[in-house]
């Protein structure tokens, strides 16, 4: 398979999973206590919890792929010879913010 | 590199196509769904540049930085972003399911059901922005 097809596949596989973890993510920071304001100390305590880490870093991860391939598509459609370019530059913002958040989503554990 | 215009099977000279006035039910949903993860986008580069504060100034500093969203400004936002996150996913949902060969002749109706949906999920979640508006000062 060609690159493009799997991109393709991919973006559909977490779109799919986004939808799960977005609902998720979206309906624990607003809608259980609509109200509150958080703290470092809310979302250490959350943090610390395994699977509140694992949708965190799915989001994180999936998220940044699902819109950056996006991005992509966007910059097909209309510039197709800007392509190649744009797959680089996609791939370095995507790889710099995922290490960076997970720096970030480590530092909350590892206090 | 050649394209074919809208099944004309000619290249495309100019982008006609993608004036509004011309546009039926299949290629506002695109829109939609174009407009709608873009702004998710840079949403989501915005949220990791907030939630990596944490990074920057530590326990204290992200502490400070979230009780500073706590405004009425900060509620809309989240708000519109809730508004884009409900019709991307749901329409999401139906892109794939259209990959996948289900519903493509019911598709003009499909995008009023998709609507429709969004519709009912947005007025319910409204209720707890605007619990959480009337609880905040404009600027925190």
């Amino acid at each position: 398979m060609k690159g493009s097809l799997w991109a393709w596949i991919f973006q559909r596989i977490t779109a799919v999973l986004l939808v799960v973890l977005v609902a998720v993510h979206f309906g624990i920071m607003h809608f259980v206590d609509p109200t509150a304001v958080i703290t470092f100390g809310d979302s250490q305590m959350r943090l610390q919890s395994a699977l509140y880490m694992l949708v965190d870093v799915g989001l994180l991860a999936l998220g940044l792929y699902h819109g950056l391939n996006g991005i992509r598509n966007i910059v097909l459609d209309y510039w197709p010879n800007a392509g190649r370019a744009a797959s680089w530059i996609l791939t370095v913002i995507g790889v710099a913010a995922v290490g960076y958040g997970s720096v970030a989503l480590a530092a909350f554990v590892a206090q | 590199m050649e394209r074919a215009g809208s099944g004309s099977g000619r290249a495309v000279r100019s982008f006609a196509d993608l004036n509004p006035r011309y546009f039926k039910v299949g290629m506002w949903s695109h829109a939609l769904h174009r407009i709608s993860g873009v702004a998710i986008v840079f949403f989501l580069l915005m949220h990791i540049w907030e939630i990596t504060s944490v990074v920057r100034g530590g326990a204290e500093g992200f502490t400070q930085k979230m009780a500073g969203m706590a405004g009425r400004i900060w509620v809309i936002g989240e708000w519109l972003l809730f508004l884009a996150l409900v019709f991307h996913g749901i329409n999401g949902v139906r892109l794939v399911l259209l990959d996948l060969g289900w519903g493509i002749h019911t598709q003009k109706r499909n995008f009023w059901v998709v609507m429709v949906l969004s519709a009912i999920l947005i007025a319910i979640g409204s209720y707890f922005f605007v619990m959480r508006f009337l609880a905040y000062p404009w600027v925190a």
